[in-house]
C-alpha cells in the first residue's frame, strides 16, 4: 500500500506539488473574497475532488497503468493505494485552502464559522459525494467518460433552471429544500453529536460502496 | 522437470476473435519463444499471465501458483516486458525505477545503473524523449534487474539492431544458467528463435499448433514436394495443408516418416517456422 | 550510370552525435538496404534526403535533383513510408485518399485502385481501426500512387510477422521490377535484405563502414570457429572483430582463403550473415 502511494507521489511529484499546493492556494484566495458560506461544502468539495481523479487522468493519458498493474499487487489493493491517496490530498488541498481563506488580510469569512464542526463536516460530506460518484466513473469510462458525464449533468442544471417555471418554482425550491430540512430533522431528533455521528457513519458508507463498485470496475477493465 | 510456467485450457474471446484452449508449459532452465502471425494472440496470452486482462476459462500457474489466487506472489517473481512500453512520460527514468524498485526484494540498483549504461541510456532523460527501441531497452533494465525467476518479454527484440538483439538474446541464455530461472518471449524474428530457443510455441488464429522443443520442429516438419499423386484424397490425411505452384505440388507434413513411406520419390526439405505459417495461414496478407 | 540517389561527404552534428562525411549512390531501378546498429545516423540520413533537418555540409542529388534547390520537384517524386505511418486517424482510408492524393502533381487514380485491391485494403474502414500491417500497406500504396521514382522506406517491416513481411518485400521487388523505380530501405530485420536488397550500405557510429553490391558483401566475408590459436598476434591482421565463447572463439574474417590455408582444418569458415557482420563489426572486441 505505501508503495503503492509512494510511486503514484514519485511519478507525479511535479503534478502533486504544482496543482496540489498553487491551486488550493488560488482557491483559498479567491474563497476569502467571497462571503456565501454555502460555496465552500458545495462548489469548494468539488473543485477539491476532481483533482486526484486529474492525476489518475494523466496514467490514462500516458496508458501507463499496464506497468502499474504488471507489478506484484492485486488491483484491490491498487485500487485501496488510490482511495487513499485521494483522500490524503484532497483532505490536505481542503486544509490549505480553507486556512487561506480565513487568513489572507480582507477575507469576508470568519474562522470561527469556516472551520465550525458543521462547517467541516458539510465539505467532506460534499467531497465524499462527489469523489465517490466520480471515481468509479472514472474507472469504467477514464477521464473522457468522466467530464462526459459532469456536463451532462450541468445541462440537465440549465434545463431545470430553464424549464423551472413550467414545474413551478415552488416545486423545485421544494425538492431542495428537503436536504437540510432533513438534516434539521434528525439533528432535532438524535441530537446534535449523534446527527454528526450518523452522517459520518453514512458517509463512510458511501466511500465504502464508492469502493466497492470502483473495484467491481477495476476488476473487469483490460490493459 | 518441473514448469515455471504452466498454461492450460486459456480461454479468451474477444469480437472476431478467441483463444481456443490454450496450453503450453514452459519448463524451469529454459527458453521458450512464443511465434505467430500478427493477431494470432501472442500479446493476448502474454496479458492473461500478468492479469492485465480477464481469462474466461482455463489456468495460469507460475511456479504452481495460481496467476489470479496469488497475484501477488505470481507477479513478484516475473519479470515483465510490454510490447509497447508506456510509463508516465514527464518524470526521469531514474524516478520510474526507483517507484517499481521497492516492489522487488531482490531488486539490485547496480546492476539497474549498469544495465543502463550497457544499454547507452541516461537515467536523468524523460521517458518520452526515448525512441521506440531505447523504450524497450529501458523496460528490459526493469525487468532483469530484480532477479526475476521467469522473464515474459512481448517481442522484446522489435525495434532493436541485430548487434542489440544478439547480445539480448545472450543475456537470456545466461539468465538460465540458474536452472530454476525461465524465460517466455514472443517474436517476429525466426533468427532470434534459432539462436536461443529450447521451445517453441507457434500460435495460429487463436489456437496453439505445437509447443515442442526446438529440435524436435526442426526435425518432424517437412515440405513435400511432388506431382499430382500427392493430391490423392486417401493420402490427405498426412498433411497439415497442400497447395499447387508453378513448380508441382507441395504439402506440410508434420508426420515425415509416414510421408516418406507414401512418397518414397517426393523431395522432403526442412520446413522453416515461416513455411508452416506461410501453409497454415496463407491469406495472412490480405486479411 | 544514372543515379536515384547520390549522396556526397555529407556532414551533420547534434549534442554529442556526428555524422561524418557520408557518401554512398544507389543507381536507378535498384534496392538498396540501410543498415545498422540504433543510434548509427540512419534517420538521420533519411530525415535529410528529404530535408526534414538541416545538413551541416555535403551534397545530396535525388533523381538528378538538388535536394534543396529543386526541393518541390524532388518532393512529389519521392515517396516516403515511415516505420509507423500516420494519416488523420478518425479518416476513413477512401478520405484519406481523397485529402493527400491533391497534394501530387502525378497522382494515378487507377493505379491506387488496382493496389488498393491487390493489397485488399478495407477503404471504408477508418485508418486508427487498422492493424499495422494494413497500415503499412495503406502507406506503401499511397507512396506508390504517386508515381514517386525513388521510394525511402524507413523500417516498413519491424513488428511485422515473417509471411507478411516476406509478402510484402515480394510485391515491393515486383514492383520495383515493372516499373524501373529505386527503393532506400531501413532494417533491422537484415535477413528481410537478404533476399531482396540488391545494395547494402552499413553505417556505424556516423560513417559508412561499406556501400555495395549484396552478394559482394555476401561472398567477401565469413566466420571462422576455431581455438584460441586464432588469436595469435600473427593473425590478428586476418580479422576483423571477435567472440571469445565458452566453445571456442569465432571471427569475423574476409581472408577465407587465407584463414584456410593457415589453419587447414582447426579452423571452420562459414559464410556470414549481414547479422554477423554486423555484430562483429560493431561488437567484435575492438579490431575494428
Amino acid at each position: 500500500m505505501i508503495k503503492l502511494i509512494r510511486k503514484d507521489l514519485i511519478l507525479h511529484k511535479k503534478f502533486v506539488l504544482g496543482v496540489g499546493i498553487l491551486y488550493p492556494l488560488y482557491l483559498g484566495f479567491m474563497g476569502s473574497r467571497v462571503d456565501n458560506l454555502a460555496m465552500l461544502p458545495v462548489l469548494g468539495g468539488f473543485l477539491y475532488a476532481i483533482v486526484p481523479l486529474i492525476l489518475f487522468g494523466r496514467e490514462d493519458k500516458f496508458k501507463s497503468e499496464a506497468f502499474g498493474l504488471s507489478l506484484p499487487v492485486t488491483r484491490r489493493e491498487y485500487l485501496r493505494a488510490r482511495f487513499l491517496l485521494s483522500w490524503g490530498l484532497m483532505f490536505l488541498m481542503y486544509a490549505m485552502g480553507s486556512l487561506l481563506m480565513v487568513a489572507v488580510p480582507g477575507a469576508r469569512l470568519a474562522a470561527a464559522t469556516v472551520f465550525s464542526p458543521k462547517m467541516i463536516l458539510l465539505s467532506l460530506a460534499f467531497m465524499a459525494v462527489y469523489f465517490g460518484f466520480l471515481m468509479p466513473l472514472f474507472i469504467r469510462f477514464g477521464q473522457v467518460g468522466m467530464l462526459v458525464f459532469i456536463v451532462a449533468l450541468q445541462l440537465i442544471g440549465v434545463l431545470l433552471m430553464v424549464f423551472r417555471s413550467a414545474v413551478g418554482v415552488t416545486t423545485v425550491k421544494k425538492l431542495f429544500r428537503l436536504i437540510p430540512d432533513g438534516v434539521a430533522a434528525v439533528q432535532s431528533s438524535l441530537g446534535a453529536v449523534p446527527a454528526f455521528l450518523a452522517l459520518l457513519a453514512l458517509l463512510a458508507l458511501l466511500t465504502y460502496a464508492s469502493f466497492e463498485l470502483s473495484a467491481a470496475f477495476l476488476r473487469r477493465k483490460e490493459f | 522437470m518441473s514448469a515455471a510456467l504452466e498454461i492450460t485450457g486459456l480461454r479468451k474471446a474477444y469480437k472476431g476473435f478467441a483463444l481456443k484452449d490454450v496450453s503450453f508449459t514452459v519448463p524451469e532452465g529454459s527458453i521458450m519463444g512464443l511465434v505467430g502471425p500478427n493477431g494470432a494472440g501472442k500479446t493476448t496470452i502474454i496479458k492473461l499471465i500478468l492479469n492485465l486482462v480477464r481469462r474466461q476459462a482455463g489456468s495460469v500457474k507460475v511456479f504452481g501458483l495460481d496467476n489470479l489466487a496469488d497475484e501477488k506472489a505470481a507477479k513478484s517473481r516475473i519479470g515483465f516486458v510490454h510490447e509497447t512500453p508506456a510509463l508516465v512520460e514527464d518524470v526521469p527514468l531514474k524516478s520510474i525505477a526507483s517507484a517499481a524498485a521497492p516492489f522487488y526484494p531482490k531488486w539490485d540498483q547496480r546492476l539497474f545503473l549498469s544495465l543502463m549504461d550497457e544499454f547507452g541510456l541516461n537515467p536523468g532523460q524523460k521517458f518520452k524523449t526515448l525512441s521506440h527501441g531505447m523504450k524497450m531497452k529501458f523496460s528490459l533494465a526493469l525487468a532483469l534487474c530484480h532477479d526475476a525467476d521467469l522473464l515474459v518479454l512481448d517481442e522484446p527484440t522489435s525495434g532493436l539492431d541485430p548487434v542489440f538483439r544478439r547480445e539480448l538474446l545472450e543475456r537470456l541464455s545466461g539468465v538460465i544458467q540458474d536452472v530454476r530461472k525461465a524465460v517466455l518471449f514472443s517474436t517476429h524474428i525466426t533468427s532470434d528463435l534459432e539462436r536461443t530457443a529450447d521451445y517453441i510455441t507457434l500460435v495460429l488464429d487463436g489456437a496453439v499448433v505445437f509447443s515442442s522443443p526446438r529440435d524436435d520442429v526442426r526435425d518432424g516438419w517437412a515440405v513435400v514436394k511432388g506431382g499430382p499423386e500427392i493430391l490423392d484424397p486417401s493420402r490427405r490425411p498426412l498433411f497439415r495443408a497442400v497447395r499447387e505452384s508453378p513448380y508441382g505440388i507441395e504439402a506440410l507434413t508434420s508426420d515425415v516418416p509416414s510421408a516418406r513411406m507414401a512418397f518414397p520419390s517426393a523431395v522432403f526439405d526442412r520446413a522453416s517456422i515461416e513455411d508452416i505459417m506461410i501453409f497454415l495461414n496463407p491469406g495472412a496478407f490480405h486479411d | 550510370m544514372e543515379y536515384a540517389l547520390e549522396i556526397r561527404n555529407l556532414s551533420k552534428s547534434y549534442g554529442d552525435f556526428r555524422l561524418k562525411d557520408v557518401s554512398f549512390s544507389l543507381p536507378r531501378g535498384y534496392i538498396m538496404g540501410l543498415i545498422g546498429p540504433n543510434g548509427a545516423g540512419k534517420t538521420t540520413i533519411i530525415k535529410l534526403v528529404l530535408n526534414l533537418i538541416r545538413r551541416d555540409g555535403g551534397e545530396i542529388r535525388a533523381l538528378g535533383f538538388d535536394n534543396l534547390a529543386d526541393e518541390v520537384e524532388i518532393k512529389s517524386r519521392i515517396g516516403f513510408v515511415h516505420d509507423t505511418p500516420f494519416f488523420y486517424e478518425h479518416l476513413t482510408l477512401a478520405n484519406v485518399r481523397k485529402t493527400v492524393a491533391p497534394f501530387y502533381r502525378d497522382w494515378d487514380d487507377a493505379l491506387f485502385r488496382r493496389l488498393a485491391d491487390e493489397f485488399r485494403l478495407p477503404l471504408g474502414k477508418r485508418f486508427k481501426k487498422l492493424s499495422r500491417g494494413t497500415k503499412m500497406k495503406f502507406a506503401l500504396a499511397v507512396a506508390l500512387s504517386h508515381k514517386a521514382d525513388l521510394l525511402i522506406l524507413d523500417e516498413p517491416t519491424s513488428g511485422l510477422d515473417p509471411v507478411f513481411r516476406r509478402e510484402l518485400l515480394q510485391k515491393l521487388s515486383a514492383f520495383i521490377q515493372d516499373e524501373g523505380k529505386s527503393v532506400l530501405f531501413s532494417t533491422h530485420i537484415t535477413s528481410d535484405l537478404e533476399r531482396i536488397a540488391d545494395f547494402i550500405t552499413f553505417i556505424r557510429g556516423g560513417e559508412i563502414v561499406f556501400s555495395s553490391p549484396r552478394d559482394q558483401i555476401l561472398g567477401a566475408w565469413a566466420v571462422v570457429k576455431g581455438g584460441p590459436e586464432l588469436l595469435a598476434a600473427e593473425h590478428r591482421a586476418l580479422f576483423k572483430g571477435h567472440r571469445q565463447g565458452a566453445y571456442g572463439v569465432q571471427a569475423l574474417t574476409a581472408a577465407a582463403g587465407e584463414v584456410h590455408r593457415r589453419f587447414g582444418r582447426d579452423a571452420v569458415v562459414e559464410t556470414a550473415t549481414l547479422e554477423e557482420i554486423m555484430f562483429y563489426m560493431t561488437k567484435g572486441n575492438g579490431h575494428a
